[in-house]
């Protein structure tokens, strides 16, 4: 069966029978990518699954907004992103509330930046030649879990970047926000990272080869 | 200088250029130290990508027996044939097939005259078996006012244009409950099998001489 735009579209005029083989190919076809990425994120192989079953009954609730004539499955990988992202912040405004890093104007606040700094000079202060490799990866993803955790949207999104080169036109239909509240979102990814990562930043320094 | 503890204060313009070497696009005019706390962390990020937790994912007939249940649930597939239903005695069928043939000639009776006031006002109504087409003298008022009578009546309607056509996105539930075929009936358009409904507002072929 071909996953195409034609056929996507007759799927969602006619239903049925033709829906069901789309959800079995999909699934088939595509799932493991979706459930990996959504479990990668939440951390959990049964939320995944919820999140991207959940999104696959909005895509055939939504068919007949989908117009071609890009790839249907684009449409559908964007429609998991979304859902995996309203997951990640309704999870967020549950949890119980941190520190705020930040003042108003996004900077970081004098007792965040006081430990920034500790952290750093406690980092540099470690023998640079002790460290190997799989010091520096231990002490990044730690320091990439603590980000994920207390801003898991932000993070998520920055790791989208990262690997798939979003764009802002990408970064605001994922997000169904407007072009200035998107470059907000985009300032934000960097202002909340930054701290999360100091003890990494400190450990690695110009004079090592770049990771 | 190392490209560790970024704490100073950042432009839009220069968190803008951030996130485009971040996502290993060229940046020429991006300053030394933005492009040093780019590149490191992005070449982090690639290296150390964030895997899935251990484990995997369900067996594939048990994650798509739920995904099916689950869009059946949601309206989007008709209920299973083997569902289990009520058992009747044989004959019994009779009675709730005399009900619904009765139920289908009345809504027929009820809503023709109805529909058929509104395929004059509007000038025809073409019912292909994939697009539902309305010719309309306006098109965008047309479009408006169904767009309208569509959410009333609890529909999600979404407005399109493609290719200079105007038109209207419709999203149903499956099977579409009776109260909300008989409105789209009363807008004079035919429910559709699938979950959705598109409508296109075209203008008449005009008349030739």
């Amino acid at each position: 069966m071909d996953l195409d735009a034609n056929s996507f579209k007759q799927a969602c005029r006619e239903g049925g029978r033709q829906i069901e083989t789309w959800l079995r190919v999909v699934d088939r076809e595509h799932g493991a990518r979706f459930y990996r990425e959504a479990a990668a994120a939440l951390r959990s192989w049964q939320a995944a699954e919820d999140v991207v079953q959940e999104a696959m009954v909005k895509v055939w609730q939504r068919c007949a907004t989908f117009r071609g004539p890009g790839e249907p499955l684009a449409w559908i990988h964007q429609i998991v992103r979304n859902t995996l992202l309203d997951t990640l912040r309704q999870r967020q405004a549950q949890a119980p509330r941190e520190q705020p890093l930040h003042d108003d104007d996004g900077q970081l606040t004098r007792d965040a930046e006081a430990a920034v700094l500790s952290l750093s000079a406690s980092g540099v202060a470690t023998p640079e030649g002790a460290l190997a490799e799989h010091q520096l990866e231990a002490v990044f993803r730690r320091c990439f879990e603590q980000f994920a955790a207390a801003h898991p949207e932000h993070a998520t999104v920055l790791r989208w970047v990262v690997e798939d080169g979003l764009d802002n036109a990408a970064i605001e239909a994922l997000l169904a926000r407007s072009p200035g509240a998107t470059r907000e979102f985009i300032s934000q990814c960097r202002k909340k990272a930054r701290p999360f990562f100091a003890p990494w930043y400190a450990l690695v320094s110009p004079s090592r080869s770049a990771p | 200088m190392t490209p560790e503890t970024p704490t100073a204060p950042t432009a839009p313009e220069d968190d803008q250029r951030w996130l485009d070497l971040m996502a290993g696009r060229a940046v020429p005019d991006a300053d030394a130290r933005t492009r040093k706390e780019a590149a490191w962390l992005r070449a982090a990020m690639l290296s150390y990508r964030v895997s899935a937790p251990p484990g995997a994912p369900a067996d594939a007939d048990q994650r798509i027996g739920h995904l099916l249940t689950r869009a059946r649930d949601a309206g989007v597939l008709a209920p299973a044939a083997n569902d289990p239903a009520p058992r009747r005695r044989p004959g019994a069928w009779r009675r709730p097939a005399l009900a619904a043939c009765v139920a289908a000639c009345g809504l027929v009776l009820v809503f023709l005259p109805q529909r058929q006031g509104l395929d004059d006002a509007d000038g025809g109504t073409l019912r292909g078996a994939l697009v539902q087409r309305l010719e309309v003298a306006d098109a965008p008022s047309r479009r408006q006012q169904m767009l309208l009578d569509l959410r009333a009546a609890g529909f999600d309607a979404q407005p399109f244009e493609r290719l200079g056509r105007l038109g209207l996105d419709v999203s149903l539930p499956v099977p579409l409950p009776q109260a909300q075929a008989a409105a789209l009936t009363r807008l004079g358009l035919a429910p559709p099998p699938g979950p959705s409904l598109q409508i296109e507002f075209v203008m008449p072929e005009p008349t030739r001489p």
